[in-house]
């Protein structure tokens, strides 16, 4: 095949037409070879057939008649057929009856028996059977056998005359084949022979000729036209070349160019290399490299310093099994693992303080950073180790030294806590004292000089305060204590307790909270309460004329933040600019000669500025010398729940007048009344004030209540009143003082003109919204609660008091008393905790006064004794701290504890009675076991369903009948006799129900608990507390059935 | 029963010349007699229809048998059974299409066969002059062979084809 490829063209179409054409004849003749040899063999099957039947018919007779000689015959006949080897006829049964054959080869040939009928070919030669019939009915068999030369003779003769035949044809073929391939050979020949011209003599310019339109022409054409591009592509060859030829021997220049740089730089970078290696070795630091296994595998001069090896003693040993204490194996093997893996691990990375372990067997910290480097996908490691042991020293030393600093601070902050108790004792001492003698007679010339000691004594408790305070601000030991508040409440609280000294300067003490600021906020009051006071108080301090107005407006709100801005301004002396900033800096005053005139220690504001600090806000001062000044203040507070103040209905739409001369207290006034749904009118003098009211009385919409200030120039208070009075149209109109101080004699003058309370200013919104509701529902009793913020009316609110005073100081134990004495109330003296419970167990108190610091049992603990006491019963006594601890979380700890309220010491007398009110209000609010009739005339009455004639005779009997109970109590309690105790004790407890008289129950309770545990002790004391109870209700159930009487 | 005799005369043909007249010999002829029916063509009017029997009869002494009987028991030709009659005396003769005249009757051929129909009666005799009497086919020996005489001449005049294949085999006279 390789050979044909390679053949000319030309022999290659007289080949392929002489090999189609040959094949083509061999076909045929193969296909006119195999019809005619079919075609001979179907007609010699026909002719042998045929003979058959013929030979076959001629033999029925003779079958029939089993005449052999007539059918012999008649297969002799056969003779003339040359083709005939042999014949047989059959009988019915198979048998051969006559035979014939050409030569004796025939006889073998001729079957024992009749085979199948039809003709076949066997051995070359052709058979055929046929039936021999009579009637239908088969006779015998006729057999033929003929030998086929006539055919293979035929065949012969046909085969020669075909294969000259095709000799002819391809000789014919053949000399077609060489005359016409010219047609197609010629022109490509032609192409071939211009191509290898072109491509030997580069010779573009010579062009093959057409002379066909077929694809050999299509081929010329598109040659030729190559040949032009290849003949204009070879022009811009050129000129590429000689390009090329120009860049590329830039390029070498630039390349060997190159090659000198690399050069330069492997030489640098030898040079780099042997630096650092250099450096490695000569570092100061020891240099490790660990290999995967976590062998060494380098080690530098200063790594054999540290360790005490020489590289040659560990290179590609186990690192850390030299190098770590033993302790550390386990763990830096499982390290090492996760580190093998990952190449990352807990002190990879980083600089690490570990324990080396040096070749001498002594331990030394070494402080180490390890880097990870993989190499061939192995994790090998890095480690920079440096000897810390010095460094550690120095470290301990540090340590121990901020140790003893620390200690030492700790010890004089305890020494100044302890200091401020042991001083606040003597100076409780000295104040209270003083306070108690000036309220007895004395001379003019001994009440001033006592004056002075108080005044000198207070100035050295606010200044002791002060030190403290800043002590701890200044070692940061100051908290905030946040707890949820009510803005309003407040600040108006912390205003009135200032209220005093501004009316003693008969200066007005104004605060507004403006509208639309929220009330609920969460912060510490106290250290609000400390900055106000402090601000109003040095605003007070030097004003001496005019007014000092607190402002709170509210900055920005969030969600859980406000920021409030306070700003107190004064109309006092000022402070020169050059001196605004120094103000808040610590003990630094306006002027030297300021402290001379005013005191003070200078610590205030200093305080108050790292307080606002503290709240998140700052402080800061506007002020013209003899203008005054406005000290602002800025803290954020958290937002507290919502507690919506109930809306006063019955106030709603009330014409209200208010007349004031004070612009401030009008505008406070409005906002407030205004928030009520009140409808208030305002009124700067008296005169204004009565012609609103006459106009208002023309228009139908009289004022129902005006609020009038007691002292406005020109016409006062009082003088508006009476003209109020005796004015007709205007007499009805309810009529509510507001004043800034007291004056003597102000309550006799509003009984007087039928006023019907009256309020000191600063006014709290709680206070003046009852006073209103009161004063608008008529009828008021004289001694009611408007008289609350009245020294003197105070405490006549409360019954005397049955009070539980436990202190340990015994000066302080002495002025408590007397204080409390002076007032009414009854005192007993406890010398510590453990007592306190004691008493508490056997007797009955209104209130327990609680030193904190006791010997003993302390104050905490000794009221969660009383409160664990309590448990399960209704009672709660009131228990009020009294504490010389300023110390954070004091305060917590006492509420904690189930104290109700606090009072730090020295005790101020106010302060000490706002407390003991406060606290009963809330025992009132939970069990009414004090402070209210003893006896609940309601529940009496529905336990008689209603008939008042039968509880009066039931009281009517009480006094006797308790009588004769008590007598037979004695008796028995001194006869020891608990069962009867228990019994009577019962009777009465019953009896007493019959009234409500729920402090007598309890009382006859406690006595039948105590006779049931046959405590005879406890059952005397609980007696005696009983009878006090029963002396309280007497009067009450003899008032009870003498109005029977009546 | 046919089956057996048939294969008891094919057997026995070979030995045909050496038997002489004995109860074989009658076998054979009996199977002749059925055999010249299938070799003689009968005018068509000899039958009543197609389903008519092929009657041969048997004039005078019957040396038959029951072999004849046999020999056609259950064979048809052209769709005819045989039956097969005996006359004893002429006044008996009957129609019928093969008449086997006994050697004892061969003289009184022609009466009997006037007896028998007239036309289209094939006449055997085996009696030495029975062509000459007028007879139609005659059974001979010789050399210890059965062989047949056939006139031509009186089958023409009886209106009987006989086939050129039983011809060749038999002594035309």
């Amino acid at each position: 095949m390789r050979a044909f490829r390679d053949i000319p063209i030309k022999s290659k179409l007289i080949a392929i037409t002489m090999l189609v054409s040959c094949v083509v004849l061999l076909l045929a003749c193969a296909g006119i070879l195999v019809q005619e040899s079919f075609d001979n063999k179907k007609i010699m099957v026909r002719d042998v057939s045929t003979q058959a039947k013929i030979v076959g018919d001629n033999s029925t007779a003779a079958l029939a008649f089993f005449d052999h000689e007539s059918a012999r015959e008649i297969l002799n006949a056969l003779q003339a057929k040359t083709n005939i080897v042999s014949a047989c006829l059959y009988d019915s049964k198979g048998k051969q009856f006559v035979r014939y054959f050409r030569s004796n080869k025939g006889l073998a040939l001729i079957p024992k028996s009749p085979g199948k009928e039809g003709a076949r070919f066997v051995n070359g030669n052709l058979i055929v059977f046929r039936r021999v019939r009579l009637d239908n009915k088969p006779i015998g068999t006729i057999y033929i056998e003929s030998d086929t030369l006539q055919i293979q003779a035929n065949m012969r003769r046909f085969v020669t005359i075909l294969s000259i035949a095709m000799l002819i044809s391809i000789f014919v073929a053949f000399l077609m084949a060489s005359r016409f391939q010219r047609i197609i050979s010629e022109p490509i020949l032609c192409l071939a022979g211009i191509s290898k011209a072109v491509s030997i003599d580069k010779n573009y310019s010579v062009r093959a000729v057409k002379c066909s339109g077929d694809e050999i022409g299509t081929l010329i054409d598109c040659f030729n036209e190559m040949l032009s591009c290849v003949q204009q592509r070879d022009a811009e060859l050129e000129t590429r070349v000689a390009e090329r030829t120009a860049e590329v021997e830039a390029r070498n220049k630039q390349l060997n160019d190159e090659i000198a740089e690399r050069k330069r730089a492997q030489a640098a970078l030898s040079a780099s290399e042997e630096r650092f290696r250099i450096v490695g070795t000569s570092m100061h630091d020891g240099a490790i490299v660990v290999d995967e296994a976590g062998n060494v595998s380098f080690w530098n001069e200063a790594a054999q310093r540290i360790f005490g090896y020489t590289s040659d003693e560990i290179i590609g040993k186990s690192c850390h099994a030299i190098l770590a204490p033993h302790r550390f194996h386990e763990a830096i093997d499982k390290a090492f693992a996760d580190f093998a893996a990952t190449g990352s691990g807990s002190i990879v990375g980083r600089d690490s303080e570990l324990i080396g372990l040096r070749k001498d067997g002594s331990e030394f910290p070494i402080e180490m950073s390890l880097s990870a480097v993989q190499v061939k996908g192995r994790w090998h490691s890095i480690g920079i180790i440096r000897d810390i042991t010095k460094r550690k020293e120095v470290e301990n030393e540090i340590t121990r030294a901020k140790e003893a600093a620390e200690a030492a601070s700790r010890a004089k902050s305890e020494f100044l806590a302890n200091m401020s108790h042991e001083i606040r004792t003597p100076l409780n001492g000295i104040v209270g004292m003083t306070g108690l003698a000036l309220d007895t007679d004395l001379a003019v010339d001994q009440r001033e000089y006592l004056e002075i000691v108080k005044v000198s004594a207070e100035a050295l408790l606010s200044l002791l305060n002060d030190i403290l305070d800043f002590s701890k601000i200044e070692a940061r030991k100051l908290e905030l204590n946040p707890v949820p508040f009510t803005l309003r409440e407040c600040v108006q609280e912390i205003i009135s307790s200032l209220a005093v000294k501004a009316h003693e300067k008969h200066l007005e003490l104004a605060c507004r909270v403006m509208p639309g600021v929220a009330d609920d906020f969460v912060g510490d009051t106290l250290r609000l309460r400390q900055i106000i006071v402090n601000l109003v108080g040095n605003a007070l301090k030097f004003t001496d004329r005019g007014e000092v107005v607190v402002l709170v407006d509210s900055i920005s709100q969030t969600e859980s933040e406000a920021t409030l801005h306070f700003s107190i301004s004064d109309t006092g002396i000022g402070i020169p600019k050059d001196k605004q900033n120094q103000i808040f800096s610590a003990f630094e005053q306006g002027d030297g000669s300021t402290t001379r005139k005013y005191g003070g220690t200078g610590l205030g504001l200093a305080i108050a500025s790292e307080l606002t600090r503290m709240m998140g806000g700052r402080i800061w001062v506007e002020s013209e010398v003899g203008r005054g000044s406005t000290f602002h203040f800025t803290v954020i507070f958290g937002i507290g729940e919502k507690t919506t103040e109930s809306m006063p209905l019955e106030l709603e739409g009330v014409h209200v007048l208010v007349v004031d001369d004070n612009a401030t207290n009008r505008i406070i006034l409005e906002e407030i009344l205004s928030r009520w749904h009140m409808r208030p009118v305002l009124a700067e003098c008296g005169d204004a004030a009565i012609a609103a009211m006459e106009i208002a009385c023309q228009d139908k919409d009289p004022f129902l209540l005006v609020l009038l200030d007691s002292h406005m120039p020109e016409v006062d208070g009082f003088a508006v009143a009476d003209r109020i009075r005796t004015n007709e149209s205007l007499a009805d109109t309810t009529l509510i003082m507001l004043t800034s101080g007291e004056h003597f004699g102000d309550i006799a003058k509003c009984q007087e003109k039928d006023i019907k309370c009256y309020l000191i200013k600063p006014i709290k919104n709680s206070e003046l919204r009852n006073k209103i509701t009161l004063a608008l529902g008529g009828g008021l009793p004289t001694k009611n609660k408007c008289a609350t913020t009245n020294k003197e009316g105070d405490m006549e609110v409360y019954h005397h008091l049955r009070i539980l005073l436990v202190e340990d100081n015994q000066i302080n134990q002495k002025l408590a008393q007397r204080l409390l004495e002076k007032h009414g109330h009854s005192v007993v003296l406890a010398n510590d905790g453990r007592q306190a419970v004691a008493f508490f167990e056997n007797e009955m108190f209104d209130s327990i006064l609680m030193d904190v610091q006791m010997p003993e049992m302390d104050g905490i603990q000794a009221t969660s004794a009383i409160r664990a006491l309590e448990k399960g019963t209704s009672r709660h006594v009131p228990i009020v701290a009294m504490t010389a601890h300023a110390m954070v979380g004091d305060r917590e700890r006492c509420l904690a504890a189930g104290m109700d309220d606090y009072v730090s010491k020295p005790i101020q007398p106010d302060e000490l009675f706002r407390a003991l009110e406060r606290t009963i209000d809330i025992a009132q609010g939970n069990s009414k076991m004090t402070g209210e009739p003893p006896i609940d005339l309601d529940f009496a009455l529905t336990r008689v369903e209603g008939d008042m004639q039968l509880l009066r005779e039931i009281a009517g009997l009480f006094g006797e009948e308790c009588r004769r109970l008590m007598d037979n109590l004695q008796s028995a309690l001194d006869n020891s006799d608990a069962k009867t105790v228990e019994k009577i004790a019962h009777t009465m407890k019953g009896m007493l129900g019959n009234f409500g008289a729920k402090g007598a129950i309890e009382a006859s309770l406690t006595l039948e608990r105590f006779a049931k545990q046959a405590d005879m002790e406890k059952s005397m004391t609980a007696y005696s507390n009983l009878e006090s109870a029963l002396e309280l209700i007497r009067p009450f159930i003899a008032k009870l059935a003498l109005e029977e009487a009546a | 029963m046919g089956m057996a005799v048939a294969i008891l005369l094919l057997t026995a043909l070979p030995q045909i010349g050496a038997v002489g007249r004995t109860a074989n010999e009658y076998e054979v002829k009996a199977a002749f007699l059925y055999n010249f029916a299938q070799f003689v063509e009968w005018p068509s009017d000899v039958f009543r229809d197609s389903k008519s029997p092929m009657v041969i009869g048997v004039f005078g002494q019957d040396p038959f048998g029951s072999t004849l009987d046999e020999a056609v028991k259950n064979k048809t030709v052209n769709g005819r059974r045989f039956v097969i009659k005996r006359f004893k005396a002429l006044r008996d003769i009957e129609t019928c299409q093969i008449l086997f005249v006994s050697a004892s009757e061969g003289e009184r051929v022609e009466k009997a066969a006037r007896a028998a129909g007239g036309k289209g009666v094939l006449t055997v005799g085996e009696s030495s002059h029975f062509i000459d009497h007028g007879g139609i086919i005659n059974f001979t020996i010789d050399n210890s062979k059965i062989g047949l005489e056939i006139s031509v001449d009186h089958a023409r005049n009886a209106s009987l084809k006989i086939s050129s294949k039983l011809l060749r085999l038999a002594k035309v006279v």
